[in-house]
């Protein structure tokens, strides 16, 4: 969710650059640049599909609800990211389109980074050695055993015999 | 719509601000007990409050909330973030 919403801003953004580009432009200019199929299916709205022309789906995020899984999916999803990123600055002649790529860009390798030790904390707090307190409330001996409740004593006949 | 200059400068020091606080704070949730980390923050918050107080006084709203006017909803009147001056 946290990696959907920041791709939300992401999206924005490119989106604000596509619509400054293609802004008072010409239909020879967008045939030009190739933007010809997707003049006829979207105008010049911002349309959420792939560079190949694949409209966004949800089968493209997954979700497992075990933290290993997840945050490993959402770190390699900061990666795929950042190659996009790298693509797009190797096709961008505009500095300034160029800029905001690589502002982006950034933000992916931060991300990873932030993930990564979330994903480290997860790590460290399952491996932590548990304590399991499930004689609290229900011990009636004083060698912690509940055999032969209400005497206080066991008898010695479980594993922690009273000494 | 025209945008002045200190108009522009003024929003793009808010940025800066702005952005610096969410980077910090996905820090912050990864180190939350780091003392220079959280001061840093609260000073960013101060700086961000400051700015924004100035910017919202002199050209408008920059959230919803504090768009309603006496007599005007403000909030339409501001360029959308993708319309240039």
């Amino acid at each position: 969710m946290i990696l959907e919403l920041k791709s939300y801003g992401h999206l924005e953004m490119v989106g604000t650059l596509v619509s400054q580009l293609t802004k008072g432009c010409s239909p020879e200019e967008i045939r030009a640049a190739g933007l010809g199929d997707y003049y006829t299916d979207h105008g010049i709205s911002v349309y959420p599909q792939s560079a190949s022309g694949v409209p966004f789906n949800a089968m493209t995020l997954a979700v497992k609800g075990d933290p290993i899984t997840d945050l490993t999916e959402d770190m390699a999803a900061e990666q795929k990211a950042r190659s996009t990123y790298e693509y797009l600055i190797d096709l961008a002649d505009d500095p300034d389109v160029i800029n905001v790529l690589k502002f982006l860009r950034e933000r992916e390798v931060v991300h990873f980074q932030r993930f990564g030790e979330a994903l480290r904390t997860v790590e460290e707090k399952l491996a932590e050695r548990k304590f399991y307190m499930n004689n609290m409330n229900n011990t009636n001996n004083s060698c912690g055993c509940n055999e032969d409740k209400g005497n206080g004593t066991c008898n010695g006949g479980c594993s922690n015999p009273r000494r | 719509m025209i945008v002045d200059k200190s108009r522009c400068e003024l929003l793009h020091e808010i940025m800066a601000v702005d952005f610096k606080l969410y980077d910090l704070q996905l820090y912050l949730d990864t180190h939350p007990f780091d003392e220079d980390a959280l001061c840093m923050y609260q000073n960013l918050v101060n700086d961000a409050d400051e700015l924004t107080e100035e910017y919202e006084e002199k050209y408008g709203p920059l959230t919803p909330k504090s768009a309603a006017g006496n007599c005007e909803w403000k909030w339409i009147k501001n360029p959308w973030p993708w319309e240039r001056g």
